[in-house]
């Protein structure tokens, strides 16, 4: 092996030695550590395992999706309106929907209520559900229900129950299909029925609609065709599914940012401690020093031990934080940190994040944490290293 | 301004280079003043060991600063994904005045620092330390260089906002009126990819063999192997890689689905350039008889490394080209 190298690698090796027989000393400042990478590292693998999951989800969203507008406040959309989209080519397929928040007083939930017109068409909603079916067309008084409505409404094994007017009069309804828990974030408060008990159940007029949901056969056209929606409808809002998957990551990478900020505090606390901790070097250190000048060491050789020290503990701290984030969004959920990006509710949805993980947010989480802890450790490293001999032996 | 983990760690980054830079300088500032390797006053013994210090921060500031320019593509690759019509981190460069600038001061500096490095590399190789005045004079002249990266940077993320329609690589690197003048001029022609392989060969045999004018030829082939390796690899080799003739960018290089391909064929380029002008670099303080044979070992291994790098980048960026030709299309 060439000199240089071997030189490193003892210097590497003693420096090793030395970590493990003081592991005592460095102990606390090694979970300090940890539990700093742990809590960003979580925020971190929280946004982007949540992102993927809503991308994940969102390949179930129609193309467009087209709301009336009046005085800059959503007004219901007239069904006659939907007769002039006709005239726009590579409209491949068009569902108007009724859909609105139902108020469960008993509970204190909301509900999202859905009334479409046909969602049986569509094999990729058929593929959410757990058990069951869609509502017929043609059928009235059926429903496919979200898992927290059908705690909520304690349901248990019954199909039938009812929901009340704004008049305060009852409509019942049955129970015909349930959505899978694994899309929670999306189902989990949602009553699916036909768009006719929808009207029925907010009392809306027959010709009424809340938005209409369009597919477009070419996805590249996604944008001109919106472009002509909106001038076809006057005082249209169009609303396209990239729109909708950019705000959820937006409303993620700024939820992640703010956390990040909210965590800077705890960083520069524990950097101004891994400083003075470094700083603080005992009798038996200078003279270790001592003895390795005497044997020859120069102030570099001393210097680049203790940046192998640093290195050591960082690598091992970073290592175990990492590991522990991602435990806890696999095994929890990310329990610790959900509420700050879901938001809470009295039906806070609940469901299986899917994990991910990449390299570049590996690379993120080290310059948030290693980097600050190796910056601090350069000047004790130096004033460690350049005790005389003389002074201590 | 964008607040997200990325946008906090660039910051958290450069905070470092600048700490790390300026107080190396402060150490620079008194040695500049009061160094004198005669002396055997305290102050002198100070500065003596303080220079130990210094160094020490200034290589941390190379590898921070190395790492903050990884860490300002891949952010602005993030970024690309929350802004409207941006498709890559081009659209995210753009989307203000400040993108390219701060990119750019980042390529600059991770050069000078290295040149840094190199001057007190060769510095400490004689224990009396000739050049140590010079090169506390050249910390004290990248600071200002640091200053101005993190305000551009600042700015440009102070600039970056959602509701911004910006441009994407497919629109900037094709039409000659948008963005990047000069890069995105016109598509490069049989003629200079001939002249650029034909230069490349040229800086081998220069590197390799020593010959009249080899030195010089070196020197200046390696300061415009950089630019000249970014146009041909925008112009030329991007669309080969991507199987698109009009798709022309060099930041889609970095992406999972063209396995990061960019990453070699980057590190390669910058490699070859800053070794070859390294070797100048080191040539120039010949007249410093105690560092002859730091100098002459120097030398050979910024030779020896220029032609390994030069090797993969031509090797890396004529890959896909000649696979295009001898087995064809995707």
């Amino acid at each position: 092996m060439r000199p240089p190298l071997q030189k490193q690698l003892n210097i590497l090796d003693y420096g090793l030695r030395s970590l493990w027989q003081k592991k005592g000393r460095h102990l606390c400042v090694f979970l300090i550590f940890s539990g700093v990478i742990f809590l960003l590292a979580s925020f971190q693998f929280m946004a982007a395992s949540l992102t993927r999951t809503a991308e994940l989800l969102l390949a179930t969203v129609p193309d467009i999706t087209v709301q009336q507008l009046s005085a800059g406040r959503q007004i219901p959309l007239a069904e006659e309106s939907v007769a002039h989209l006709d005239s726009v080519f590579g409209i491949s397929n068009m569902s108007p929907r009724v859909w609105g928040y139902y108020f469960d007083e008993r509970n204190g939930a909301n509900y999202t209520v859905i009334g479409s017109s046909t969602p049986a068409a569509d094999p990729l909603l058929e593929s959410l559900l757990v058990s069951g079916r869609y509502p017929v067309a043609g059928e009235r008084a059926e429903v496919v229900l979200g898992s927290a409505v059908i705690s909520n409404l304690d349901l248990q094994e019954r199909n039938s129950f009812s929901l009340f007017r704004p008049d305060l009069s009852r409509i019942s309804l049955q129970r015909v299909g349930v959505f899978r828990e694994s899309t929670n974030l999306l189902t989990a408060d949602l009553i699916v029925m036909s768009i006719d008990d929808a009207r029925d159940l907010f009392a809306m007029e027959k010709h009424e609609l809340t938005d209409l949901l369009i597919q477009v056969g070419n996805p590249t056209e996604i944008p001109t065709i919106a472009k002509k929606i909106a001038e076809t409808i006057p005082g249209s809002r169009v609303i396209t599914a990239e729109q909708i998957r950019k705000t959820y990551e937006a409303v993620f990478s700024f939820r992640s940012g703010f956390g990040a900020v909210c965590l800077l505090a705890s960083l520069a606390a524990f950097v101004i401690l891994a400083f003075d901790k470094a700083l603080g070097f005992s009798t038996e250190d200078k003279q270790e020093v001592g003895i390795l000048k005497i044997l020859g060491w120069q102030t570099r050789d001393i210097m680049r031990l203790r940046f192998y020290e640093s290195l050591a503990t960082a690598g091992c701290a970073f290592g175990l934080g990492v590991s522990l984030a991602w435990a806890h969004i696999l095994f929890f959920d990310g329990g610790l940190f959900r509420f700050v990006f879901l938001g809470w509710s009295v039906l806070r949805p609940s469901f299986d994040i899917v994990p991910f993980i990449q390299g570049r947010d590996i690379l993120l989480l080290f310059s948030f944490s290693a980097l600050p802890y190796l910056a601090a450790t350069i000047i004790p490293a130096w004033r460690a290293s350049i005790v005389r001999a003389d002074s201590v032996v | 301004m964008l607040i997200t983990s990325w946008s906090m760690g660039l910051f958290i980054t450069s905070l470092l280079v600048l700490f790390v830079t300026l107080r190396a300088a402060f150490t620079g500032v008194r040695v500049v003043r009061f160094w004198d390797q005669s002396a055997d006053t305290p102050l002198q013994i100070r500065l003596e060991s303080e220079i130990w210090l210094s160094s020490t921060l200034m290589e941390y500031g190379l590898f921070f600063q190395i790492f903050s320019l990884f860490l300002l593509v891949i952010a602005a690759d993030s970024f690309a994904s929350l802004l409207p019509g941006a498709m890559c981190a081009t659209g995210s460069f753009l989307a203000n005045g400040y993108g390219m600038k701060v990119l750019g001061l980042k390529l600059v500096s991770v050069f000078f620092y290295g040149f840094w490095i190199v001057i007190h590399r060769l510095d400490i190789c004689s224990p009396d330390y000739p050049l140590v005045r010079l090169k506390n004079v050249y910390l004290l002249f990248l600071c200002p260089l640091l200053l101005a990266d993190i305000t551009f940077q600042t700015l440009f993320l102070q600039g970056v906002h959602p509701d911004i329609i910006t441009s994407c690589c497919g629109v900037v690197f094709q039409k000659p009126n948008v963005g990047l003048p000069g890069l995105s001029k016109e598509m490069a022609s049989l003629t200079s990819v001939i002249l650029f392989y034909c230069g490349c060969l040229f800086l081998f045999l220069a590197a390799w063999r020593d010959f009249r004018f080899s030195r010089v030829f070196t020197a200046i082939g390696s300061f415009l192997l950089f630019p000249a390796g970014l146009w041909i690899v925008t112009t030329f080799v991007s669309p080969y890689v991507y199987a698109m003739p009009h798709h022309r960018c060099p930041f889609c290089l970095l992406h999972t689905e063209y396995n990061f391909i960019g990453y070699p064929l980057f590190i390669s380029l910058y490699l070859a350039s800053f070794s070859g002008m390294a070797t100048l670099l080191a040539g120039i303080f010949s007249s410093y008889s105690e560092l002859g044979t730091a100098i002459a070992n120097f030398q050979r291994r910024f030779r020896m490394l220029l032609l390994s790098s030069l090797v993969v980048f031509t090797g890396l960026s004529l890959f896909y080209p000649l696979k295009y030709l001898i087995v064809g299309g995707e």
